[in-house]
């Protein structure tokens, strides 16, 4: 592999910025109902200013907006993703790995439960109004940081934080949280088991306007904040003492990545529930094709997992419609989880170029 | 801190790993004090587990020592920014974690991170000082080729020419030859004594006792975290000195048309207390 010259950076930054501009334009065409309104039929009542039309309803106030949360998602899970598997040098490590998923759910399935009571209370009342955010997100969020916090308060007192030790850290958290949350689903009626069984599934089907932007206002900060760790993160792949001896502050690189990609995360799951997959391989992915230099890879990978997110949603959303045209019966529900479809289409792709980087036809 | 440096000043150092070691009185390291200057090359010798890693650590700025300290030029090592330090100061640890499929050039090019601190991509200038150090470290010929696919020797170059391409004034290396055969060895320490004839300070820990009478100005003999012997190879390579402390009996060549060699003689702590004994007596 060649050093990265600003010449490739551009090149191959600029065909992965494609992937996702493309999804978008293409967006307002592609959903539920794509025989009634197409691609053409959108961007015709767009041009036209008929916003009152089924066209215009369809592409711009659902589509295009579901898409864009997609894209969101998917960059912040794949950029988290490209980070802690560097931070960690773990291939196996993912924004989850610091058990973000099982405070999230914890949350979650708290505010499913006590919902009614929660909401009761005049703090949690006015944040709700104020913020237009459900009780389940904030409770998700509420319950993330938790666990990261109490994480990071564990391992403070480190002259530098074990990887191994934080490892284990995440996992037991997260173990500790599915047991408290197995205790409460034990306690729940089959409703609130239904409820938050379909939320561990993650979906996009959140009315995407509504959470859309304040997720961005903390996702952006934090997307720019990795982004910058690129050329230190480099450092850190030669091994922790020759980034210290070469004026990488380590410690410091450390609890940047990790607040700032535990942030982004719970944000993320706050609204679409856990979504596997994309943080884990599409990096790994980008990794293979690309290499690892950090400065291109975090933000390709962020890019490749957002098309790759979307991409995904499109066929959550179309799948049923095939099921259904080719079996002749209809379905209950609109969309698949897109956790399934992720996990469907990742793992396969993944393997493939796995097993032709271990047989040595793509060496690196 | 933009000057050059000319002192590299131990003071007293002093280490132990926790409160509790320090309270006990576990230490790893316990006065140490020398005085370096640029153009020399110094070896920190010992057996294992004497504390010459951890002194090396400290001397790089990676450990505080927990009594004494470290000074470049006058000025305490841990009152420069780590990349001000890194300008002037290079570290080459014993053992990598480093990624399998990065390729040479671009491990050399990593050593000049300390240098931009703005701006994402090296410059020309970078590209010119990492082929000049991989000349140096005849490691050209697979600049292009994955670390992961290079031998112990020409990874533990590639290694070294990332090291000067951070054009240093002082160099630290830990064990750079461990590992290599003799070829490999006597490459490494032919660049080490061209740097140290360039004007830069160079201190490598090493095994090898012959090497580092033949290659170093200065030697430091530590023993159970002090100071056993420091001056030159004729000074501190002697039989007498090195016996009680590697507890083994240790010979020398003497021969008039050859550099005269040490070797271990019997690795029993009977053959200290014979030399002893006989001392005494």
């Amino acid at each position: 592999m060649k050093p990265l010259s600003p010449r490739r950076f551009a090149l191959l930054l600029g065909l992965c910025c494609l992937l996702p501009l493309a999804m978008l334009i293409v967006s307002p065409g592609i959903g539920t109902e794509s025989g009634t309104v197409g691609f053409l039929d959108a961007w015709r009542a767009y041009f036209a200013g008929d916003t009152d039309s089924t066209a215009y309803l369809y592409g711009f106030e659902l589509r295009l907006p579901r898409t864009l949360l997609a894209l969101q998602v998917g960059f912040t899970l794949s950029l988290c993703g490209a980070v802690f598997q560097v931070l960690f040098r773990n291939p196996l490590a993912t924004p989850y790995t610091l058990g973000v998923v099982n405070g999230g759910s914890l949350g979650a399935l708290v505010a499913v439960k006590f919902g009614a009571a929660l909401a009761a209370l005049p703090l949690i009342q006015s944040l709700t109004t104020a913020t237009g955010i459900s009780i389940i997100t904030l409770a998700s969020f509420a319950g993330s940081m938790l666990v990261v916090g109490l994480i990071l308060l564990i391992t403070r007192g480190a002259r530098r934080m074990g990887r191994a030790e934080l490892l284990l850290a995440g996992v037991t958290m997260g173990l500790f949280c599915s047991a408290l949350m197995m205790l409460l689903t034990y306690l729940s009626n089959v409703r609130q088991t239904f409820n938050i069984i379909r939320w561990m599934m993650g979906s996009l089907d959140t009315v995407a306007g509504d959470h859309a932007l304040p997720s961005l206002a903390l996702l952006i900060p934090s997307w720019l904040i990795l982004l910058w760790q690129g050329r230190a993160l480099n450092q850190y792949i030669v091994g922790e003492d020759v980034a210290a001896a070469r004026g990488v502050s380590v410690r410091r690189l450390q609890t940047i990545c990790l607040v700032s990609g535990s942030l982004a995360t719970s944000a993320v799951i706050a609204i679409c529930g856990p979504i596997g997959f994309v943080g884990l391989v599409v990096p790994q992915l980008v990794a293979l094709m690309l290499g690892r230099d950090c400065r291109l890879l975090l933000p390709a990978s962020g890019l490749v997992g957002a098309a790759f997110l979307a991409g995904c949603d499109w066929i959550s959303q179309l799948a049923l419609g095939w099921w259904e045209s080719v079996t002749g019966t209809a379905t209950s529900s609109a969309s698949l989880p897109i956790g399934v479809v992720t996990a469907l289409i990742g793992v396969p792709i993944f393997l493939v170029l796995l097993y032709r980087n271990a047989t040595g036809s793509n060496a690196p | 801190m933009s000057g050059t440096v000319s002192t590299l000043k131990a003071n007293n150092i002093g280490f132990a790993y926790s409160r509790t070691a320090h309270a006990t009185g576990c230490h790893v390291l316990r006065d140490v004090s020398f005085d370096a200057r640029l153009g020399e090359c110094w070896g920190i010798i010992g057996p294992n587990g004497a504390g010459k890693s951890t002194l090396l650590r400290i001397l790089a700025g990676l450990l505080q020592p927990t009594a004494g300290g470290v000074s470049l030029n006058g000025t305490a090592l841990h009152r420069i920014t780590p990349k001000a330090r890194a300008r002037q100061l290079a570290y080459l640890p014993q053992r990598f974690e480093c990624d399998p499929s990065l390729s040479a050039e671009q491990v050399v090019l990593l050593g000049r991170y300390p240098f931009r601190s703005l701006g994402l991509f090296e410059s020309a200038a970078d590209y010119e000082i990492a082929r000049a150090a991989m000349q140096r470290t005849d490691t050209l010929a697979f600049a292009d080729r994955p670390i992961g696919s290079l031998s112990g020797g020409e990874t533990q170059r590639v290694h070294l020419a990332a090291v000067l391409a951070q054009q240093p004034q002082i160099i630290l290396l830990d064990e750079p030859t461990t590992a290599l055969d003799w070829k490999h060895q006597l490459a490494i320490f032919d660049v080490i004594r061209t740097s140290a004839a360039e004007g830069k300070l160079v201190i490598v820990v090493t095994h090898d006792l012959n090497l580092a009478a033949r290659y170093c100005d200065r030697l430091l003999l530590i023993h159970a975290g002090q100071v056993a012997a420091i001056g030159s190879a004729d000074d501190v390579l002697t039989p007498e000195i090195l016996t009680p402390v590697y507890n083994v009996a240790v010979a020398q060549t003497d021969s008039r048309n050859a550099p005269s060699m040490l070797y271990p003689v019997a690795p029993t702590t009977s053959a200290t207390a014979t030399i002893q004994n006989e001392s005494h007596t």
